[in-house]
C-alpha cells in the first residue's frame, strides 16, 4: 500500500481542497436521496402519529395494533397472500433448482437461469391481463378443464380472491426461488456426500446432519425475501381485483387516490406497519444470508 | 489393517478409457502411491477402490473378501479428499466424531477416540473451530484424523496435500507417512507430485493414459526406470540416443564408442536405444583428460541455482555447432561449491559413467498405443 | 441404475417447470391474436396504431431515459468518490441504497404524495411534473444501479488504478474519464439496461401520481378493449425479454452469470 507521489505530490492544502471539491460531488446524489427518499418516508413516519382532526401524538391511527378489525384485515390478507405464495414458490422452486443441479447440465441451467429472470421480472399488469387469459373465467385452461367436466369457478374457485392472487404471485415467486436457491444449492459439494458415505453413513443421514443444517440459512433467507417481495406488492393485485381484495398496499392506494374511507393518518400507519415488515425480512435476509455465506463460500 | 488387491480393473466413461486392466495386490500396511499426471487414471481407481465408481470389470478385493459390489458407507475404508470435503456446519471435533456416530458407538467411547485422536494430530487448542476457521494444515489434519478414527481396513488418500502451501507440504508428507506407519494401517495415495510418491511411499505404481507404466520402490522407479515414459515424468532426465551394439556382452555404442551399460541384454541387435543418465550421474572432465567411456562436449549456456547442486545446461556440439538450433541440451548437476569453474559460455567436457546409465527401448516402441 | 431414477425424476420437474413457464404466454396469445375464430394479428395492429398507447409508449421510454441518464451520471461518480475517499460513508451509502427494499413503491409514492402533492408541507407542488415522476424512479432504481456500479468498482480495483494514473501525474477527472468510466462500462450498461427495464414496467407510482405511462394505459385500456391490452401483453413481455437477454449478454461478458433480480412489482 505505498504510493509514489515523488514529483507534484499535492500540499496539505491543496490535498484538502481537492478533498473539498469531491465532497462537491456528492451533493447531487445526497439532494436527491434526501428530497425523494429521506424526507418523504420521515414525512409518513411522522404523519403516522399525527391525530386526524387535532394537533399533537397520538396512536390512534395504529388500530391494527389493538386488533381493530377494519385496520387488521389488511395485515391478514396481506400475510396469508406472501404466506401461501411464499410456500408454493418456494417448494416449487427448491424442487426445481435441486432439479437442474442433478441434472449437472451447464446448458439447460444457464436456459433455465434467463427463463427464470424473465419470469421473475414479468410482473404487474401484464402478468394479471396473462393469468386472465390463462385462468379467468373464460380463459385457456379453465375452458379446458370444463372440457374434462370440471369447471372450477361453479366449484368456488376464483382468480380475484386470495387463492387466485397465490397463483399469480407464485408466477414470479417460484422463479425468485429458483435465482435465490440455485447458488446455495450448488455450493453443496459432491464430496460432503462422498466423505459421509465412506464414514459408513446412510443417505438419509447425511442428508439430516449436513445439507439440511448446511442449507437452512439460505433457506430461510430466500423465503424471507419471497415474503417481502409480494407483502410489498401492488400493481399486480391491483390490475387483477382492481382494489376489491383488502391488502396493505391497496389500502394505502385508496389513501393516496383520495377514498374517503381512509383518513391520511391511517394511510401513513399502514405504510409505517408495511415498512416494518419489509425491515423484518430484508434485515433477517441479510443476517442469515451472511451466516450462510460463512460456510458456503469457500 | 489389510491386504488390497485390485484384479483387472478397467472403467470407462461414455467410451472414454479411464482405467485398462489394472492389476495390483497391495500387503499388509504397505503404503503404494499411484503416480501420474492428470487423466492417467489414478484417481479413478481410487475411487473404484472407494466404491465411489463401479468398475466395468474386474473387481476388489479386500482380505479374500470380494467388495466390488458392496457401496461406499459398507466398505470400512477411510478416505481423505482432495479438498477435505470437511463437514462445513460441524467443528474440528464433530467432524472427526461423525464416522464414530455412525457407528452407534457409545457416547463416554466416542468422546474418548475423539480426544485420542485431537491429541495425536495436535488439534486440541482448535477442537471447537469451524473448516473455515482451521488453517490448512490444520484442515488437512482434521480430514486425516476423521479418515482414520473409526479404524479403517484401507486409507485412501486422494491428492492429500494438494491445497496446501510448499512449505506445509514437506512437513505433512513427512507426518502421513509417520501415522500411517505408526497405525500400521494399510494405505493408498494419489498424487501428481513425485517428490511426494517418493518420499513417503514403500512403493511407486506410475500410470499414464489409464494404465500401469511401472510398479516398484521410490529408489527402483528412480534410479531404474523402465519405460521412457516414467524416466521423463520423475526427476530430471537426459536420453541420448543409442544403438545395442552387442546383446550378448551388454553392449551399446554412441557416436563411435561402445561402452557396457545395463539394460542392453534386453534388447534386440542392432535396434535403436534411449540411454538414461540422470544429471547428478554425469561427470565434468579437467580439462585435458581423455576417458575410455563416452563423453559429450558442449558449451555452458545456463546456470541454475539449485542449493547445494547447480545445474549445468549444456548445448551439445562444438565450436559452431554449439549454437545451431536442434542440437541436445543437456542438464548436469555439480556441487555448487565448484560451479564457477564452468560459467555460462566455456567449452566443457563430460563423462557418462556407464554404471550410472541404463539403456531402453526408443520411443517407437515403448509407447502403447492409444485406444 | 438409482442414476436413471435420478434424471427421471429432474426431467419431469423440469418439464413441468417449462410448461409452468409458457403455458400463460400461450393463454395469452391465443386470447388476444384471434377473433374467437381465426388467428389474427389485428388487435395488436389495433393497439399499436392507437394515439393513446403510442403517447403513453414515448412518456415511458422519455422518462426511463432520462432517469437512466440521470442515475449514471450521478451514481458512476458517487460510488467511484466513496470508495475512493470518503471510505467512511460507505457503510451508510449502502444502507441508503438498500433502503427502497424496504420502502416498496406503493409507500413511497404515498410519501411522495405528501410531501410534493397539492398540500405539500413544503410548498413544492410536483403533481403532473416529470420531475416527481423521474426523482422517485431515481429512488426505485438505485438498489440496482448503484450495486452494479459499485462492484464494478471494486472488480477492477479503482484505488490502484487511481494511484497509479496520479504517480503518472494525471489529474481526478482525467482519471476518472480515461481510466474509471471505461474499465466499469460493462458495469454500468448494466446498471443502465436495469433502470431502464424497471422503469418500463413500474405502475404503481405513475399510476396513482397520474401519469400515463404504457403499463398505466395498459391497465386503462383493458375495460374497453381487453384483447388489445392482452395483446400489449406480449409487447410488455418482449421488452422483459429483450432487457434480460440484454443483461445477461453484459453480464456474461463481465464474467458472471450475468442475471440479476428485480423485485417484482
Amino acid at each position: 500500500m505505498s504510493t509514489t507521489r515523488s514529483t507534484g505530490a499535492p500540499s496539505p492544502t491543496v490535498a484538502r481542497r481537492r478533498g473539498g471539491l469531491a465532497a462537491l460531488a456528492l451533493l447531487p446524489f445526497a439532494f436527491l436521496v434526501l428530497f425523494f427518499l429521506l424526507i418523504p418516508a420521515v414525512s409518513l413516519l411522522v404523519g403516522s402519529f399525527h391525530p386526524s382532526k387535532a394537533s399533537g401524538l397520538t396512536l390512534e391511527n395504529f388500530g391494527y395494533l389493538r386488533g381493530d378489525d377494519k385496520s387488521l384485515q389488511p395485515f391478514v390478507n396481506s400475510f396469508i397472500l406472501s404466506f401461501s405464495s411464499m410456500v408454493t414458490g418456494g417448494v416449487l422452486g427448491l424442487l426445481i433448482a435441486q432439479a437442474l443441479v442433478s441434472s449437472r447440465s451447464p446448458r439447460l441451467e444457464q436456459l433455465t437461469i434467463t427463463f427464470s429472470s424473465v419470469a421473475a421480472n414479468f410482473a404487474g399488469v401484464p402478468l394479471a391481463f396473462a393469468y386472465i387469459a390463462t385462468i379467468g373465467v373464460s380463459g385457456l385452461i379453465t375452458r379446458f378443464l370444463v372440457g374434462f367436466g370440471l369447471d372450477i369457478y361453479s366449484a368456488g374457485f376464483t382468480l380475484y380472491s386470495l387463492a387466485g392472487l397465490t397463483l399469480v404471485y407464485t408466477y414470479f415467486q417460484l422463479p425468485l426461488m429458483v435465482l435465490l436457491m440455485l447458488p446455495a444449492l450448488k455450493a453443496v459439494r459432491r464430496e460432503w456426500g462422498e466423505a459421509s458415505d465412506n464414514l459408513g453413513a446412510t443417505r438419509w443421514r447425511y442428508i439430516r446432519s449436513v445439507v439440511i443444517p448446511v442449507l437452512t440459512p439460505s433457506l430461510i433467507a430466500s423465503l424471507l425475501l419471497l415474503f417481502a417481495n409480494s407483502f410489498g406488492a401492488y400493481a399486480t393485485a391491483y390490475a387483477l381485483t382492481t382494489g376489491f381484495v383488502s391488502l396493505v398496499p391497496i389500502n394505502i392506494s385508496n389513501v393516496i387516490a383520495g377514498n374517503v374511507f381512509f383518513d391520511p393518518g391511517l394511510g401513513d400507519a399502514l405504510a409505517v406497519g408495511l415498512a416494518v415488515v419489509m425491515t423484518v425480512c430484508v434485515g433477517g435476509q441479510a443476517i442469515l444470508q451472511r451466516r450462510a455465506s460463512r460456510w458456503l463460500n469457500r | 489393517m489389510a491386504r488390497v488387491e485390485l484384479n483387472g480393473i478397467s472403467k470407462r466413461f461414455g467410451g472414454q478409457v479411464a482405467v485398462e486392466d489394472f492389476d495390483l495386490s497391495i500387503g499388509d500396511g504397505e503404503m503404494v502411491t499411484f503416480l501420474g499426471p492428470s487423466g492417467c487414471g489414478k484417481t479413478t481407481t481410487l475411487r473404484v477402490t472407494a466404491g465411489f465408481e463401479f468398475p466395468d470389470s474386474g473387481s476388489v478385493v479386500v482380505d479374500g473378501k470380494d467388495v466390488t459390489a458392496l457401496p461406499a458407507n459398507r466398505r470400512g475404508m477411510g478416505m481423505v479428499f482432495q479438498g477435505y470435503a470437511l463437514f462445513p456446519n460441524m467443528s474440528a471435533a464433530d467432524n472427526i466424531e461423525y464416522g464414530l456416530k455412525v457407528r452407534k458407538q457409545p457416547a463416554d467411547q466416542r468422546k474418548r477416540r475423539v480426544a485420542e485422536m485431537l491429541e495425536l494430530f495436535g488439534l486440541g487448542h482448535v477442537s471447537k473451530n469451524f473448516p473455515s476457521q482451521l488453517s490448512g494444515g490444520q484442515q488437512q489434519r482434521t480430514a486425516f484424523a476423521r479418515a482414520v478414527a473409526v479404524e479403517p481396513s484401507v486409507l485412501l488418500l486422494d491428492e492429500p496435500l494438494s491445497a496446501v502451501d510448499a512449505k506445509v507440504r514437506e512437513e505433512l508428507r513427512t507426518e502421513i507417512r509417520r501415522m500411517q506407519l505408526r497405525l500400521g494401517i494399510t494405505a493408498i495415495l494419489v498424487t501428481h507430485d513425485q517428490s511426494e510418491a517418493l518420499s513417503i511411499s514403500d512403493r511407486v505404481v506410475v500410470m499414464s493414459r489409464g494404465r500401469i507404466e511401472e510398479i516398484g520402490t521410490p529408489s527402483q522407479i528412480y534410479a531404474e526406470p523402465r519405460s521412457e515414459f516414467t524416466a521423463s515424468f520423475i526427476g530430471a532426465m537426459n536420453e541420448f540416443p543409442v544403438r545395442i551394439a552387442s546383446r550378448s556382452e551388454g553392449m551399446v555404442e554412441r557416436e563411435g564408442v561402445r561402452f557396457a551399460v545395463s539394460g542392453a541384454s534386453e534388447l534386440a541387435d542392432g535396434s535403436e536405444g534411449l540411454l538414461l543418465v540422470r544429471p547428478e550421474s554425469l561427470d565434468p572432465l579437467e580439462s585435458g583428460a581423455t576417458p575410455a567411456g563416452p563423453v559429450i562436449r558442449g558449451r555452458v549456456e545456463v546456470q541454475t541455482f539449485l542449493g547445494s547442486q547447480t545445474r549445468l545446461l549444456v548445448r551439445e556440439g562444438s565450436g559452431e555447432d554449439a549454437t545451431v538450433h536442434g542440437s541436445r541440451l543437456v542438464s548436469v548437476d555439480v556441487p555448487s561449491a565448484n560451479a564457477e569453474r564452468w560459467p555460462a559460455g566455456t567449452e566443457i567436457a563430460v563423462a557418462i559413467p556407464p554404471r550410472a546409465a541404463r539403456v531402453i527401448a526408443a520411443r517407437a516402441s515403448v509407447v502403447p498405443q492409444a485406444p | 441404475m438409482r442414476r436413471r431414477n435420478n434424471t427421471a425424476w429432474a426431467v419431469a420437474v423440469i418439464v413441468f417447470a417449462f410448461l409452468y413457464f409458457t403455458v400463460p404466454l400461450v393463454a395469452t396469445a391465443a386470447f388476444a391474436l384471434s377473433d374467437g375464430r381465426h388467428f389474427t394479428f389485428q388487435p395488436l395492429f389495433d393497439a399499436l396504431a392507437r394515439d393513446d398507447f403510442q403517447s403513453a409508449m414515448e412518456l415511458s421510454i422519455g422518462i426511463a431515459i432520462l432517469t437512466t441518464i440521470l442515475s449514471i451520471v450521478i451514481v458512476a461518480p458517487t460510488s467511484y468518490l466513496i470508495v475512493l475517499r470518503f471510505r467512511r460513508l460507505r457503510t451508510l451509502v449502502d444502507f441508503v441504497t438498500i433502503l427502497p427494499f424496504v420502502i416498496p413503491p406503493i409507500i413511497l409514492t404515498l410519501g411522495l404524495r405528501q410531501v410534493y402533492g397539492v398540500e405539500s408541507p413544503l410548498g413544492i407542488n410536483l403533481v403532473g411534473s416529470p420531475i416527481l415522476l423521474i426523482g422517485g424512479y431515481f429512488i426505485l432504481s438505485l438498489p440496482f444501479t448503484y450495486r452494479a456500479v459499485d462492484n464494478a468498482m471494486r472488480a477492477v480495483d479503482v484505488v490502484t488504478l487511481t494511484e497509479a494514473s496520479e504517480s503518472l501525474g494525471a489529474g481526478g477527472v482525467r482519471t476518472f474519464r480515461a481510466l474509471i468510466l471505461p474499465g466499469t462500462m460493462l458495469g454500468i450498461i448494466s446498471a443502465a439496461l436495469l433502470s431502464f427495464t424497471t422503469i418500463m414496467g413500474e405502475f404503481t407510482l405513475a399510476s396513482l401520481l397520474g401519469y400515463a405511462t404504457f403499463p398505466v394505459f395498459l391497465n386503462n385500456v383493458y375495460a374497453s378493449e381487453a384483447r388489445q391490452a392482452t395483446a400489449l401483453v406480449i409487447v410488455s413481455f418482449l421488452i422483459t425479454w429483450a432487457g434480460v437477454l440484454a443483461l445477461a449478454v453484459v453480464g456474461r461478458r463481465a464474467g458472471g452469470s450475468g442475471i440479476a433480480v428485480r423485485r417484482a412489482a
